[in-house]
């Protein structure tokens, strides 16, 4: 049993199934950060709890040593939005849903670009989120919605450019490729 | 598209208030002053909000201390291909719909971001706690 593995085991019952990404079923309590010491086998530092759309029984631990810093703090604020209460807009809305979050939690972590800035998070009435960059004068908006489907929009100089459906997430590193172009920031300059 | 049609008793002029809530508002360096995102304008029905000629920001925000309003007027939502219709309910009898052309009235992104551009904040409420998020170029160190 590794570290981590003991850290769940102590600390909530059930599964705990662990690859690149962990998953911890069945969790007995909310929590939101945590904690692991380094260990011997597998060193894991400040490892990520996400409680995924305030549901307690269902969490992921995400081992941050494989991940890029733009993408922790994106997972941050992806936690600041998940733990929004029922009727956080004032018209009646609830949190992000699961799938939302599963989704928003996929984008995060797939795209393997170490260098990047970290999103903006923002909650969208009926369940979704939005996922916000801007460089230079390009911006991409990833909106998740709230059965997890993605649509995007690009803006250049803050007018609308192009918006469409993502259904692949090779689809994200190209907008992503548009976003950081030399075009944009020469544009800028 | 809902069974009714636009409402031309509200004029293209007619201010339209939506309540923000303060993680959907961010400072703009560029601009020097604070900005919504454009996830303000999505919902999972209908746009709700209130005309303000038929209503007052203190009695739109008598229960949400916390929450900013933002402003755009009726004709350009119309001039985006939305509808605006009536909607008044108990407690808001101003309340109103912003309709866009996907289902269940949801508006496209290209309209939500219009909207944005068009909106002002008429009522900002700086967020409790730590400041709004930014895209920070020091997150790019890994």
């Amino acid at each position: 049993m590794n570290e981590l593995q003991q850290f769940a085991s102590a600390r909530y019952t059930g599964t705990v199934m662990y690859g690149g990404t962990v998953v911890v079923e069945n969790v007995s309590s909310c929590f939101i950060t945590a904690t692991v010491t380094s260990g011997s086998v597998l060193t894991y530092t400040s490892p990520i709890v996400s409680n995924l759309g305030g549901y307690a029984q269902w969490s992921v631990v995400i081992p941050t040593r494989a991940l890029s810093q733009w993408q922790i703090q994106g997972i941050k604020r992806l936690n600041e939005v998940l733990s929004l209460p029922k009727n956080w807009d004032s018209y009646g809305s609830c949190p992000p849903t699961h799938a939302a979050a599963n989704t928003a939690m996929d984008l995060l972590t797939g795209i393997d670009i170490d260098y990047f800035v970290a999103p903006r998070v923002v909650p969208v009435s009926g369940g979704g989120l939005q996922l916000e960059w801007e460089i230079g004068v390009r911006a991409l908006e990833l909106e998740i919605l709230n059965d997890g489907s993605v649509e995007y929009l690009t803006t250049e100089r803050r007018e609308p450019h192009e918006e469409g459906r993502i259904r692949m997430l090779n689809e994200v590193r190209s907008l992503f490729l548009w976003l950081i172009s030399p075009g944009s920031i020469q544009m800028a300059a | 598209m809902p069974k009714w049609q636009d409402d031309q008793t509200i004029g293209n002029h007619e201010r339209l208030w939506r309540r923000v809530h303060p993680i959907q508002i961010t400072f703009d360096n560029d601009l020097g002053e604070p900005r919504v995102s454009s996830g303000v304008f999505s919902t999972g029905d209908g746009l709700s909000v209130s005309m303000a000629s038929e209503t007052t920001i203190e009695a739109l925000m008598r229960n949400y201390p916390e929450h900013s309003v933002v402003e755009f007027e009726a004709g350009v939502a119309r001039s985006q291909g939305c509808i605006v219709v009536r909607d008044p309910t108990p407690d808001d009898p101003a309340h109103a719909l912003v309709w866009g052309p996907k289902s269940r009235g949801r508006l496209n992104k290209t309209q939500m971001e219009t909207l944005r551009n068009a909106a002002r904040l008429v009522l900002y409420r700086q967020p409790t706690g730590e400041g709004p998020q930014s895209t920070n170029p020091d997150s790019n160190q890994r």
